[in-house]
């Protein structure tokens, strides 16, 4: 018999069918999984789809094979030809199906591209974001230990500017454009005699001594900016006056305005009383040596004169006018000899004995000298004289004759007054300063204040012609500082309660012992 | 009232168009062929499909081995189809004398003399031959891809 057997075909269609169908739901099966492993993602969505398309296809040719084959061998073919339309038609669905969503297979990775553009975009804003985020945290952080470094920085520079701001000796101010002071340290306030409350009230023409002084400080700082060492006077609180030597800046505002100024303010009161008590000893010095080698000269003179005057006066009768002039040359004579013994005294020329002395009996000595004239001026004399007084070392004729000038000066600026006056002396001890303290207090008419510095000038007197020398304070000058002390004139003078009265003091503040020994060494 | 007329008149015809529809042939009646002729068009149509897939793998540049055994199974199933294409033709213009049927059935025999259409159809016969490779590349592409997700996915847990 002629022909093919078709045996071969038959086999390899069920056994091919069964694999279709194994590999099917393996594929099916993998592709689940994957769908299991990644929900979100599209294309494996879509290869699930596909896979179940293509199983559904695969399972529906398989088995109508399968069955085909089986119906055929079980000689059950009518039964297959009733059944193979249905099998063969969807069998074609299944077929057109498959390659329905293999087309769209397209669009979809079109889609899912577009998505995972703007997926990428998106995720590439948020890294761009989250790096930004992280910069600006950075900065934020950086920016804050800036603004921590910074502030410390201001704050150590504030403390330091702030401390020397407060502890300068020197006065240190603020003040607006409008001349107000806005802020004044502690060592201007003391300098000035205010409160720190009273300094803010203020204005620089309260402060500066003289009104024209202001207009000179604002037109400096306008024109340069800047003042250096301008000499000036400032008011206290209680009227008296400080000399300072000012340094000061103008502040400005954005537009260059000035808004008002700073300054420092140095207190020169003290350094100018030392130049002007230096000027005046320079001074005195060299009228002292001037007067030294007059007196020198006019003292041998003047004994030759006297001792003549004298002889003459035993050849004349007492009664006669020769004899009442040579008393006239006599007395007056001895008068020169006086001004001459001064002049040499203030040129120191004259020697010095060195004991120890007790102020309180000199007080007493010259008070028993000068009493008896005082008295006839009506003046009360009352003696405060310190009973623990430790000695001094000097010598007692001279502050003998210094207590004395001062008790006669006392004496003549309060005999104008009617009901006659009070003089007060009084001794005392500043133990911490170590010194001897003698005053001497009238309620005369008092020292104008234009004439104190000159008061110690040789030669320098407000009293009538031939009543003073102008010597007597000049040599108590010399004769204090030769023993290591000073003299100190208040006039008028304050009471402990600071209450001005009338009247002058002057107050001889001399070394204690040890401290005059040390000078004398 | 014109109006009214006109519109009584339209009903009334509609109603007797379809109370009398006679020789309408509205349904157009679908003969024996038309069934392989669908089948054959979802044939071309599931080769079209798999060659514009196949396109797409490589115009998305997707690379991995995965991508290459689904391009395998494109390629694999595409030749199927066409090889099932001209098996269907090939049982068609079959002349049912050709086979010689048995009591056994397993004992079929394709009578000779032997045409280029007898030999088509007995090649076109062993379909499966093409047909499971391409369903076993699907399933190794798959694998593939759910191993490459897995590792990646325990990767980026690590």
């Amino acid at each position: 018999m002629n022909g093919f057997p078709m045996l071969p075909t038959i086999i390899v269609d069920i056994a091919g069918s069964a694999a279709n169908i194994l590999f099917s739901f393996l594929s099916l099966w993998y592709a689940f999984r994957l769908t299991r492993l990644k929900p979100e993602n599209f294309l494996w969505g879509y290869l699930f789809y596909v896979t179940l398309a293509i199983t559904a296809f695969a399972i529906s040719r398989a088995v109508g094979h399968i069955a085909k084959e089986a119906f055929y061998i079980a000689g059950k073919a009518d039964l297959w030809q009733a059944i193979a339309p249905y099998s063969g038609g969807v069998n074609t669905l299944c077929m057109i199906s498959v390659a329905a969503v293999m087309i769209f297979y397209h669009k979809g990775v079109q889609a899912y591209e577009a998505i995972e553009q703007e997926a990428a975009k998106l995720k590439q804003s948020k890294i761009r974001l989250t790096q930004a985020a992280r910069e600006l945290r950075e900065l934020n952080l950086s920016l804050e230990d800036k603004v921590d470094e910074r502030t410390a920085e201001l704050s150590k520079s504030e403390k330091k500017f702030r401390h020397l701001f407060t502890a300068s000796k020197d006065m240190v101010f603020f003040s607006d454009r409008n001349h107000t002071v806005q802020d004044m340290n502690a060592s201007g306030s003391e300098m000035l005699g205010y409160s720190r409350h009273e300094t803010s009230l203020l204005t620089l023409p309260d402060v500066f001594r003289h009104e024209g002084d202001v207009s000179v400080y604002a037109k400096m700082l306008q024109l340069d900016g800047y003042i250096r060492d301008l000499e000036s006077e400032f008011k206290k609180k209680d009227g008296s006056t400080i000399y300072v030597l000012i340094s000061a800046t103008a502040l400005h505002d954005e537009q260059g305005q000035i808004i008002g100024s700073e300054c420092i303010a140095k207190d020169l009161t003290r350094l100018k009383t030392m130049m002007e008590q230096l000027v005046s000893s320079e001074k005195m010095a060299t009228v002292g040596q001037m007067a030294a080698g007059i007196a020198h000269e006019i003292n041998t003179p003047l004994g030759i004169i006297l001792g003549y005057a004298q002889l003459m006066m035993d050849d004349f009768d007492k009664e006669s006018e020769t004899y009442q002039n040579l008393e006239v040359i006599e007395r007056q004579t001895q008068a020169s000899r006086k001004i001459v013994a001064d002049l040499l005294k203030y040129s120191r020329q004259s020697g010095s004995a060195r004991v120890s002395v007790d102020l309180n009996e000199i007080i007493e000595d010259a008070v028993a000298i000068t009493e008896h004239s005082l008295n006839l001026s009506h003046i009360k004399v009352t003696l405060e004289l310190a009973a623990d007084l430790p000695p001094i070392i000097g010598d007692p004729e001279k502050l003998r004759q210094v207590v004395v000038n001062l008790i006669n000066n006392a004496h003549h600026a309060m005999e104008q007054c009617e009901e006659g006056g009070q003089l007060l002396l009084r001794t005392r001890h500043d133990r911490a300063a170590g010194k001897v303290i003698a005053e001497v207090r009238d309620t005369g008419h008092g020292i104008p204040e234009h004439i104190k510095a000159r008061i110690f000038d040789p030669f320098f007197t407000t009293k009538p012609v031939g009543k003073g020398t102008g010597l007597g304070l000049s040599v108590s000058y010399g004769i204090i500082q030769e023993h290591g002390g000073t003299i100190e004139i208040e006039s008028p003078v304050a009471d402990p309660d600071k209450t001005l009265r009338q009247g002058t003091l002057f107050r001889l503040v001399l070394p204690m012992v040890e401290e005059t020994a040390a000078i004398q060494e | 009232m014109n109006n009214t007329i006109n519109i009584a008149l339209l009903l009334t015809l509609l109603l007797l168009g379809l109370a009398l529809p006679g020789e309408a042939h509205a349904l157009q009646v679908h003969g024996e062929p038309e069934g392989l002729y669908v089948h054959q068009m979802a044939h071309l149509h599931y080769i079209f499909a798999l060659g514009y897939f196949f396109w797409d793998i490589r115009r998305t540049s997707f690379t991995g081995r995965g991508w290459r055994y689904l391009q395998m199974f494109c390629v694999l199933m595409a030749c199927w189809n066409a090889l099932a294409f001209m098996g269907h033709l090939a049982g068609a213009y079959l002349d049912p004398g050709a086979l010689l049927h048995t009591e056994c059935y397993l004992q079929t025999r394709l009578l000779s003399p032997f045409t280029l259409n007898k030999y088509l159809y007995f090649i076109t016969k062993l379909d499966h031959l093409i047909y499971v490779p391409a369903l076993f590349f699907l399933f190794l592409g798959l694998r593939s891809f759910y191993h490459s997700v897995a590792k990646s996915t325990q990767g980026g847990g690590q």
